[in-house]
């Protein structure tokens, strides 16, 4: 830590902070030993390499180095909770051009206040009442298209999904019980009813329109284009593409609704998220992730990639029958991938055994087989360090090797 | 990198910490200890599974628990173990939360416990069933009873003992739950109410413990915590999804718990003890103006000085003070609300070097401009 605050501080003499660079500040980030000792170590975790993506179950993104002096700071300075909530909430809103913004723990979180807001609508008895919906609108509408594994969020406060498949249907459905119009971006399959479409019925309806654009990021931009899309709310998530804290999202819109967000939500004794507690850090750490995701250019954040994928297939371009491709990802969030593929025919593997054997490996390495890479085996270079890079290639040749 | 003075920037105002750890202020000063110790999970990334597990291990071990989790503060423990005892791990239940229906769902609290936090038993879909004896506690329950309830810092002896409480749960067959959020320090307290018997047991991680502020614990019977576990981040579809836990909160609360078994409370009480005095001896010298300094029994163990002035010379209320206090410049918090029974409390456990004199000056001079104001 010592080490690159000082070369930092050595080169941001020079050069204006904004030419630094990504990969510049990266570079220096290598995994240390805190003055504590070596936790993991001490209590028999696993290492492994994170070659797979931003999960949340592998502890989401790297923290931009500018996040972790942020939160470094607010983790010795006390103020009021509110009052830094207002202030950051501010300047937020300024960045991307809402009317309003809140830090939550999570797009999971943004989920479930922005409904609990919907729902009740800054009436205190009601929030009170959650998730008891008697007497209190609890129908969200949404496409059958987006029914995905986080609607579940929808009805954590007591919302009811309906869904819909036409203009026609969400005419039909609307009534005096409908809280909301969620609409989930993007979808592999598309909608069944465009946003802009969707965004201009709900108005006409009257019924605030919810967003989750939760994973559309990097790059950063996004946001603010999200935004300008004109849905009442919009969620994003913190720790994955904004490089934000791990427990930390954005929630962005309309001033009232953002305002009865924030009275359902922590550290309001009262509200149904009291749970979803969100620190002084994380406020600041949020502001400054969304920041520097904003300035900083996304061609450094693709060198530092391509760099790290270059030392991987260094490892195993000379490996019979293995194949290895950098490609950006087609959908709205612009990543680069590192698609690896051999032949069965000499390397005697399937995907998932692939996939046990990385595992079974220390350091272990993590790579993605998911929907979302059609079957195939990707990797991401998003959470991995200087140096990382080249143990991965070598545990990767190691297990190929084998089954050769 | 030059740290920007973030705060100042943002025209966010620092205050005179006068009242206490309290979420809306921020919690407590975290231990150093625990501050590095994030700072290693932000650098070293483990699977969270694998982290949770040996960081509840670790605690478990050093609180005497059966079993550990860190969730995301006391009120995400006291919904999550809520939602384990109401589920019991069937995964169409987990799914369907809060909506309970066909699920045991009534959690029998006592009457003299109800509190603001009982709000989020209800959250994950509870009913409160109300009871003031213990033959009360026994003919409430019933098939549906989900779980009982113990609110630590509230004892009521008159109504039931805790070593009858937790019979009667064994009995029954019926979880029982103790929130003993505020109850640390001192650590004593900890180990007593784990070897008292509960099934689960909540912890605020960043007040007496001074660890992550977003953190707290859930302890117990090893198959509540594992299913409390089942209903939380970061499973995808779970319940509590929302309450997300990072690793940097999931080893600096093991940190945090271990220092505060090795740390010397008592040297820390007796500091504090010094600062609150000097401040009502301080005060009293003040014609009409009395203080009493009180030590409380079942919170936390932070001393603290209760503030009496004559109504006849100073037309003020403790309120008042309270606010104009808040309006000041440096601004200070007092407790001089329902918590403090409409008393004006003074407590050093947040003060720094050199704002006690503040404190004391502050509340003087208001004293003093409503005497003058008459």
């Amino acid at each position: 830590m010592t080490y690159r605050r000082t070369i930092l501080k050595g080169l941001a003499s020079i050069l204006p902070l904004g030419l630094l660079g990504d990969s510049a500040v990266c570079a220096k980030e290598t995994p240390g030993k805190a003055p504590g000792g070596d936790y993991y170590r001490e209590l028999g975790v696993k290492p492994f390499i994170n070659a797979a993506g931003a999960y949340s179950a592998l502890g989401g993104a790297r923290m931009r180095p500018q996040v972790v002096d942020a939160m470094r700071y607010a983790a010795t300075r006390k103020v009021k909770m509110r009052e830094l909530h207002d202030a950051v909430g501010k300047r937020i809103a300024e960045l991307v051009g809402s009317e309003a913004a809140m830090v939550t723990s999570g797009a999971t979180a943004a989920m479930v206040l922005g409904t609990a807001a919907c729902m009740t609508l800054g009436d205190e008895e009601k929030m009170r009442q959650l998730p008891d919906t008697t007497g209190i609108r609890n129908e969200i509408i949404i496409q059958k298209k987006h029914r995905y594994t986080y609607d579940r969020a929808l009805t954590v406060a007591g919302g009811r999904l309906i869904e819909v498949e036409s203009e026609e249907d969400v005419r039909s459905s609307v009534n005096a019980r409908t809280a909301m119009m969620f609409f989930l971006k993007p979808t592999h399959i598309g909608d069944n009813i465009p946003a802009d479409q969707y965004v201009t019925l709900a108005r006409e309806l009257g019924v605030p329109s919810f967003c989750d654009a939760a994973t559309t990021t990097p790059p950063g931009s996004n946001v603010v284009a999200g935004v300008s899309d004109g849905f009442d709310l919009i969620c994003y998530s913190g720790g994955k593409g904004l490089r934000g804290p791990y427990s930390a999202g954005l929630l962005l819109g309309r001033e009232h609704l953002v305002r009865y967000a924030r009275q359902n939500g922590a550290p309001n004794d009262i509200s149904i998220g009291r749970g979803m507690k969100v620190s002084s850090e994380e406020y600041l750490g949020m502001l400054v992730a969304l920041e520097t995701s904003l300035s900083v250019s996304e061609e450094a954040d693709f060198a530092y990639k391509r760099e790290r994928f270059s030392h991987i297939i260094e490892q195993i371009a000379d490996l019979p029958g293995v194949t290895a491709r950098v490609f950006v990802s087609g959908s709205e969030t612009n990543e680069l991938y590192l698609d690896i593929d051999w032949d069965t025919g000499i390397i005697k593997l399937d995907r998932q055994q692939f996939i046990d054997a990385l595992r079974a490996e220390t350091p272990a390495v993590e790579v993605r087989l998911l929907l979302f890479s059609g079957g195939r085996i990707h990797l991401s270079a998003t959470v991995m360090d200087d140096g990382q890079d080249v143990i991965a290639g070598q545990v990767i040749r190691k297990v190929l090797l084998e089954h050769s | 990198m030059v740290t920007p003075d973030y705060f100042s920037d943002l025209g966010v105002r620092p205050f005179i910490n006068a009242i206490g750890p309290y979420s809306s202020l921020g919690g407590a000063e975290m231990w150093p200890e625990v501050i590095e110790a994030m700072d290693y999970a932000i650098k070293n990334k483990a699977r969270m599974t694998d982290l949770h597990d040996a960081v509840g291990r670790r605690i478990a071990e050093l609180t005497g628990a059966e079993a550990a989790m860190v969730t995301a503060g006391a009120t995400c423990a006291i919904i999550l173990g809520t939602a384990a005892c109401i589920t019991m791990g069937d995964e169409e239940k987990m799914d369907r939360l809060p909506d309970t229906s066909g699920m045991p769902n009534e959690v029998i609290i006592l009457k003299s416990q109800r509190y603001l936090y009982d709000r989020s038993i209800r959250a994950p879909g509870a009913t409160l069933v109300e009871a003031e004896t213990a033959a009360d506690i026994r003919a409430a329950i019933n098939a549906n009873t989900a779980m009982l309830f113990y609110l630590l810092n509230r004892p009521d002896d008159t109504a039931v003992a805790i070593p009858e409480y937790v019979a009667i749960a064994k009995e029954h067959g019926v979880p029982i739950m103790c929130d003993a959020a505020t109850t640390v320090p001192p650590i004593a307290n900890l180990k007593s109410t784990v070897a008292a018997g509960f099934d689960l047991i909540c912890y605020s991680g960043g007040k007496g413990l001074r660890g992550p502020y977003s953190a707290g614990l859930l302890l117990g019977r090893p198959d509540l915590i594992q299913i409390a576990r089942r209903n939380g981040s970061p499973n995808h579809r779970a319940y509590g999804r929302s309450m997300k836990v990072a690793p940097e909160e999931y080893l600096g609360m093991m940190v945090a718990v271990e220092k505060s078994m090795t740390f010397d409370e008592d040297a820390e009480y007796e500091r504090q003890l010094a600062i609150v005095s000097a401040m009502g001896r301080n005060l009293s010298a003040m014609q009409g103006v009395d203080t009493v300094t009180r030590t409380p029994g079942v919170e936390a163990r932070e001393p603290y000085i209760e503030v009496h002035w004559d109504a006849e010379l100073y037309k003020t209320t403790p309120a008042e003070v309270k606010q104009a206090l808040r309006d000041g410049d440096p601004s200070i918090e007092i407790r001089a609300l329902f918590l403090s029974d409409g008393q004006v409390h003074l407590t050093a456990t947040m003060l720094k070097e050199g704002e006690a004199s503040i404190v004391t000056a502050g509340l003087k001079s208001i004293l003093l401009a409503s005497a003058y104001n008459q």
